[in-house]
């Protein structure tokens, strides 16, 4: 993989540091580009900056949560070329994802393990390539 | 004729390409109504179509299904049945928070002498498919839920269990070997 392949990157959103390093850690020893977000806002930002790539998205995080964050990527329509799986400790979503579900294409539960996120995280981002290369 | 109709959301992607990784290609059609944004329903196609040997297609208004073939419901509409062999689409009201929502599919189906219909929901959020596996059930057809515990997000095969509907609860792997049986006609 081409670490400064666009498509190739993986952006954490996540309020709690500890979390956001063990899943760089993870990708980037298999050489996948990473940048972190700590908020809803700090994604929304890198959005607006020209990111693509898939989003690994917490859903509880002060201020702006995960649900609020995909509303406003969807109202800013800022949904493009990006492929968003939520990460979360929760292991049932509440029902504020009623009416989300189109646009996550998978849910991970923390904690999980390295290969199985990695095995995920490979297949989004095929996504990502087809839907670029189409 | 046979047909199967498969109820799908977050985390069916990947699930659903397990199912059909190297299925044969077999007399029957299956209908898939996954939950994905308009930009990934092609790609969401190409990836089925390059790991099983039926052929894959998104469903267009007026076309008549025919056995070897796996449809996917576009992005945007309900997809429904005349007959049991026509589809229709319909820019209804999003139903559970989406559209197309396989509710509208499963219920649209309806009894014929000659027809036997599958009804499968696997992982996701909300309740859709639940009501459409209620009708599939009896029509006299054979209903599936994904076992929750091997679901992303066990919500939708809990609530078509909860109908007391459900003929069985396998893993994707189970799925994909009663399908196989069903398209085989055994």
């Amino acid at each position: 993989m081409s670490t400064g392949d666009m498509r190739m990157r993986v952006m954490i959103v996540d309020d709690d540091a500890h979390v956001r390093l063990a899943v760089k850690t993870v990708l980037e020893e298999e050489g996948l580009t990473v940048c972190m977000a700590e908020s809803g806002a700090a994604c929304l930002d890198h959005l607006k900056n020209g990111f693509s790539g898939l989003i690994l998205l917490d859903i509880m995080m002060p201020g702006m949560d995960g649900w609020d964050t995909i509303e406003r990527i969807i109202e800013e329509d800022l949904f493009h070329n990006i492929v968003i799986t939520m990460l979360t400790a929760k292991d049932t979503p509440d029902n504020r994802m009623i009416g989300l579900q189109e646009w996550v294409i998978d849910y991970i539960t923390k904690p999980f393990e390295p290969a199985d996120l990695l095995k995920k995280v490979e297949f989004f981002l095929s996504y990502l390539h087809d839907e670029t290369a189409s | 004729m046979r047909i199967a109709v498969i109820a799908s959301s977050t985390g069916g992607p990947l699930i659903i390409e397990e199912i059909f990784s190297d299925f044969p290609a077999l007399f029957f059609t299956i209908i898939i109504i996954q939950h994905l944004p308009a930009s990934f329903i092609e790609t969401f196609r190409k990836h089925l179509s390059l790991v099983t040997r039926m052929n894959v297609l998104i469903g267009s208004e007026g076309h008549q299904i025919s056995e070897k073939e796996i449809i996917i419901a576009p992005a945007g509409s309900h997809l429904t049945l005349e007959k049991n062999r026509i589809i229709h689409l319909i820019d209804g009201e999003k139903q559970h928070g989406v559209r197309p929502a396989a509710d509208y599919t499963m219920v649209s189906l309806k009894h014929r002498v000659d027809d036997r219909l599958v009804g499968v929901v696997l992982t996701g959020m909300g309740q859709d498919g639940a009501a459409g596996i209620a009708h599939i059930n009896d029509l006299n057809g054979f209903t599936i839920a994904q076992d929750p515990h091997t679901a992303p997000i066990r919500s939708m095969p809990q609530s078509a269990i909860e109908t007391g509907k459900v003929t069985e609860i396998l893993s994707p792997k189970g799925i994909r070997e009663a399908l196989i049986r069903f398209g085989s006609g055994l």
